[in-house]
């Protein structure tokens, strides 16, 4: 049986021959020391032991699109200008793992915290949960599995916001300069305004929802938790493929194939 | 490296004999059979299964269980899904340290345990890999443990 070489930790300056030229020749010759090796988030120590959650995962998470490590909501919540109405949204992918049960977490985390389930099915699930306590429940759920990856988005709804307002205002001021029409209006004129009065009124009662809807949006943020493999979802960018074929033979499928593979 | 490749390593190597040895625990049946991908393996009657391969690999960097530790989580967690819940510094019976990386992956909907284990030897990685159903490997993760432990890389 071979024996292991020394090399892994060796460094080229160390590795070098001596000469008998003196420093000056020396300094020339060494190779320059290596730099220190690429942040690595996985390489941590020994025995990382994992918190002990009930789908508990090293948490030594790369989360974004590049695979760098992100300051879960600080750059999308940070405080806006007073009167700003923002709508919160956490897209996060996560491994698939114990799918069911970390279903069933992500919608107890919501629950907790004053939220709903907004919708679920084998895969995702959508919970929405009150705006001052999203980064509490964004950091839950990203406890409570492996994030592949995370998205959160802070889309500014004040220009709409106060657009509808204005609009249902001025809805509402022509609703009631026709009702006060309507009551001096003769037959004839009274049917015209009826027509306009219920224009009107349907135009209040769409821009009721909309408003509505807006102020929902704004105090219950959304989080979208998606359990999918890359691989078979093209989430972001194609990943590189290291020139290792037998990478991709990792698994189980091809370890647990103990006829096909023979 | 190509798979014809990896079958023609896998084939001189138990010709001339694996440069690895390992234990298989009561419980485990060893499977004499040649594989194109494994020099070793062993299952339980319940599918727990601990495979052993060979990879040749040359060059300056590729001691590095930093540089392998990260391609097999990217390929394995960032586009496999696979959830890493542990990593672990290990050493092989021989004294040789490696990596151990501790997966959990659903398979048909079922919870599924999968460990790789790796060591670099000479101009070469010793991959030990482990799986099973969460709850058969569970019942098997102490004889799991033991025949890892019972890897000797040079």
């Amino acid at each position: 049986m071979a024996s292991m070489t020394a090399s892994a930790g060796a460094t080229p300056a160390a590795a070098a021959p001596a000469t008998d030229d003196g420093d000056a020749r020396l300094a020339q010759d060494v190779a320059p020391a290596p730099p220190p090796p690429p942040k690595r988030q996985i390489d941590r120590g020994p025995a990382q032991k994992a918190e002990p959650d009930a789908h508990p995962v090293d948490k030594s998470l790369p989360v974004d699109a590049n695979g760098q490590p992100q300051n879960a909501t600080a750059a999308a919540t940070e405080t806006p200008p007073p009167g700003t109405l923002l709508v919160y949204t956490a897209h996060v992918t996560m491994a698939v793992y114990q799918v069911d049960s970390a279903i069933d977490a992500v919608e107890s985390i919501a629950r907790g915290v004053g939220g709903y389930l907004a919708a679920r099915n084998d895969t995702e699930v959508r919970v929405r949960v009150p705006r001052a306590r999203f980064d509490e429940a964004l950091h839950k759920v990203e406890a409570s599995g492996d994030v592949i990856h995370r998205d959160i988005a802070a889309e500014d709804v004040t220009d709409a916001y106060v657009d509808t307002e204005a609009r249902l205002k001025n809805a509402r001021a022509v609703r009631d300069r026709l009702q006060a029409l309507l009551e001096k209006a003769s037959v004839k004129e009274a049917i015209d305004i009826q027509r306009e009065l219920e224009r009107v009124t349907g135009e209040i009662e769409v821009l009721e929802g909309k408003l509505a809807s807006l102020e929902n949006r704004v105090a219950y943020s959304t989080i979208d938790v998606a359990f999918q493999a890359r691989g078979s979802v093209a989430l972001h960018e194609s990943p590189v493929k290291l020139p290792f074929p037998w990478l991709g033979e990792l698994g189980l499928p091809r370890l647990l194939d103990l006829q096909g593979a023979q | 490296m190509s798979p014809l490749r990896v079958a023609m390593l896998a084939l001189v190597l138990a010709a001339c004999g694996r440069p690895f040895d390992v234990k298989t625990a009561p419980g485990f049946l060893e499977l004499k059979e040649a594989s194109a991908h494994f020099a070793y393996r062993a299952t339980t009657p319940e599918g727990v299964v601990v495979g052993v391969r060979v990879v040749d690999v040359e060059g300056e960097g590729s001691h590095d269980l930093g540089f392998w530790t990260r391609a097999m989580t990217l390929e394995l967690r960032d586009a496999g899904g696979y959830a890493l819940v542990e990593t672990r510094d290990v050493k092989s019976r021989d004294g040789v340290p490696g990596k151990q990386l501790r997966f959990g992956h659903d398979e048909s909907g079922k919870p599924y345990v999968y460990w790789v284990t790796f060591f670099a030897a000479d101009d070469h990685l010793i991959v030990a890999e482990a799986g099973g159903s969460k709850a058969h490997f569970e019942a098997a993760q102490s004889s799991v443990e033991w025949m890892l432990a019972s890897l000797a890389v040079r």
